[in-house]
């Protein structure tokens, strides 16, 4: 456990000391696997499925916000589409245009999910993403899920477009915009998914605010199973089956996953909770202080002196809720070095 | 010779107008009745494209039953549903944009308070060195 703490030290330590430059790396590299699934999945216009095109974008998308990302999505997926018809094209713009119009413009923050969801959905593991966000996120979140889930079915649907296209002739515009427009809406799955998935982050944010102990691991594995318990039952209601290993596997991942960003995020000690009573002119206080488990910096040291066969661990040292920096003397002192 | 106390201050602003004051600054520049009415206003419009483009893409997934049942729709119960339907889902979202730009006003009027604390007393710093 102790490596591991000294491990997350080190790692936040590196992060910080060169935030700039791994941004930039991990929005190029993001963008770069986001911009080649959708080539994956629809990439009808050889322009754009050429490398060349695709790491443009992701250069750009790296020196932009992170939300830059969903919007050249947006648009790549849309040029595929043109690519493939003009009937496709307007389905697949309509769709994220509405996209944006009714849900994403209330949830700016939230281009991770849109970035991730489809492709958890196509790995098998959706829940992954709604578990990890919502001990994070607020349940408005629920918004990105949705068009997350809705963003992934529409790309599925252009991928078996040619197929569904094929039994109608170029001029049967009616029918073929039926039939694409269908794939995307008509999908009994992609209600069952957007409600299941919506339900976990809801089922998670509510869980992990709650004040006993334990509440965010019980978050965590509550949201993990609760996907494929629904999703069966989804299966056993609307005539839809998937695999028991695949929803079992899905389910570990989520909870490994969430599991390692909680070590990350919330890191705790139970055992060590205080319960505070205090009372103002207006109201009485009833306050939970937990702390969260660290190590200390000279611990470290010391440890580095030691001899290496040395069994015994330095304690775990509590590090109180309260950022300690003193920002205030940090900047006194860079102010004595200017004069 | 550099004035540290008002280097601080002046570091603390450019900081906070960088920063996390950039969109509060921004929103602090309207009265509260007008940034609240300018987001409706917007809510408004893009409510409305965004329910045509409803109206088009469920027209699109159901256009065998709509080609094959129009002779037999009475098209002012049609026209009566579709106006409601319209009424409701833009009285939600006015209603959300109101809630939320109120709330962001809110914040903003909060957030920069501190901000211009700060102003103030950098003000106080120069008229003291011209005193």
């Amino acid at each position: 456990m102790r490596a591991l703490l000294e491990l997350r030290e080190r790692l936040k330590a590196f992060y910080g000391r060169y935030t700039s430059v791994l941004s930039i790396i991990l929005k190029f590299a993001l963008a770069l696997g986001t911009y080649l699934f959708i080539n994956m999945e629809i990439g009808y216009s050889s322009v754009f499925t050429s490398i060349f095109a695709v790491l443009i974008m992701a250069l750009l998308s790296s020196i932009l916000p992170v939300r830059a990302i969903p919007l050249f999505s947006a648009a790549l997926i849309t040029i595929q589409a043109f690519a493939l018809g003009y009937d496709a094209g307007a389905i697949a713009f309509m769709v994220l245009l509405l996209l944006l119009i009714l849900f994403l413009r209330f949830v700016p923050e939230d281009s991770l999910i849109l970035i991730f969801l489809p492709v958890a959905l196509y790995c098998g593991a959706p829940e992954v993403v709604p578990v990890c966000f919502g001990l994070k996120k607020k349940p408005l979140t629920v918004l990105s899920v949705g068009s997350g889930v809705v963003v992934y079915y529409l790309l599925d649907m252009l991928h078996r477009a040619p197929d569904i296209l094929k039994a109608y002739g170029a001029s049967d515009y009616a029918k073929r915009l039926q039939a694409l427009a269908g794939g995307v809406f008509g999908n009994s799955e992609m209600v069952l998914n957007l409600l299941t998935l919506a339900g976990v982050l809801i089922l998670v944010c509510a869980i992990r605010k709650l004040s006993f102990n334990g509440s965010w691991l019980a978050a965590v594995i509550i949201g993990s199973l609760f996907y494929p318990v629904l999703i069966l039952l989804g299966d056993m209601a609307l005539g839809t089956s998937h695999s028991l290993i695949v929803l079992a596997a899905g389910a570990g991942v989520s909870a490994a996953a969430a599991l390692i960003l909680m070590f990350f995020i919330f890191n705790v000690d139970y055992r060590k909770s205080e319960y505070l009573q205090f009372e103002d002119d207006g109201y009485y206080y009833y306050v939970k202080a937990i702390p969260k488990i660290s190590v200390r910096k000279d611990d470290r040291k010391r440890k580095q002196a030691e001899s290496p066969e040395q069994d015994e661990l330095p304690p775990m040292v509590e590090k109180s809720p309260v950022n300690q920096t003193d920002l205030e003397k940090k900047l006194e002192d860079s102010l004595n070095h200017l004069s | 010779m550099v004035n540290q106390a008002r280097l601080k201050v002046m570091i603390r602003l450019a900081e906070y107008e960088n920063g996390e004051g950039k969109k509060a600054l921004e929103i602090r520049k309207y009265y509260r009745s007008d940034y609240i009415a300018m987001d409706m206003i917007k809510t408004f419009f893009l409510t409305t494209v965004a329910y045509v483009l409803l109206l088009g893409l469920t027209a699109a997934a159901n256009m065998d039953y709509l080609l094959d049942h129009i002779d037999q729709m009475d098209i002012r119960v049609l026209l009566t549903w579709l106006i409601l339907i319209y009424a409701v889902m833009l009285g939600v979202y006015l209603a959300v944009s109101y809630f939320r730009s109120s709330a962001r006003y809110k914040n903003a009027r909060k957030s920069v308070k501190e901000y211009e604390e700060n102003l103030e007393a950098l003000d106080d710093l120069y008229r003291r060195k011209k005193g």
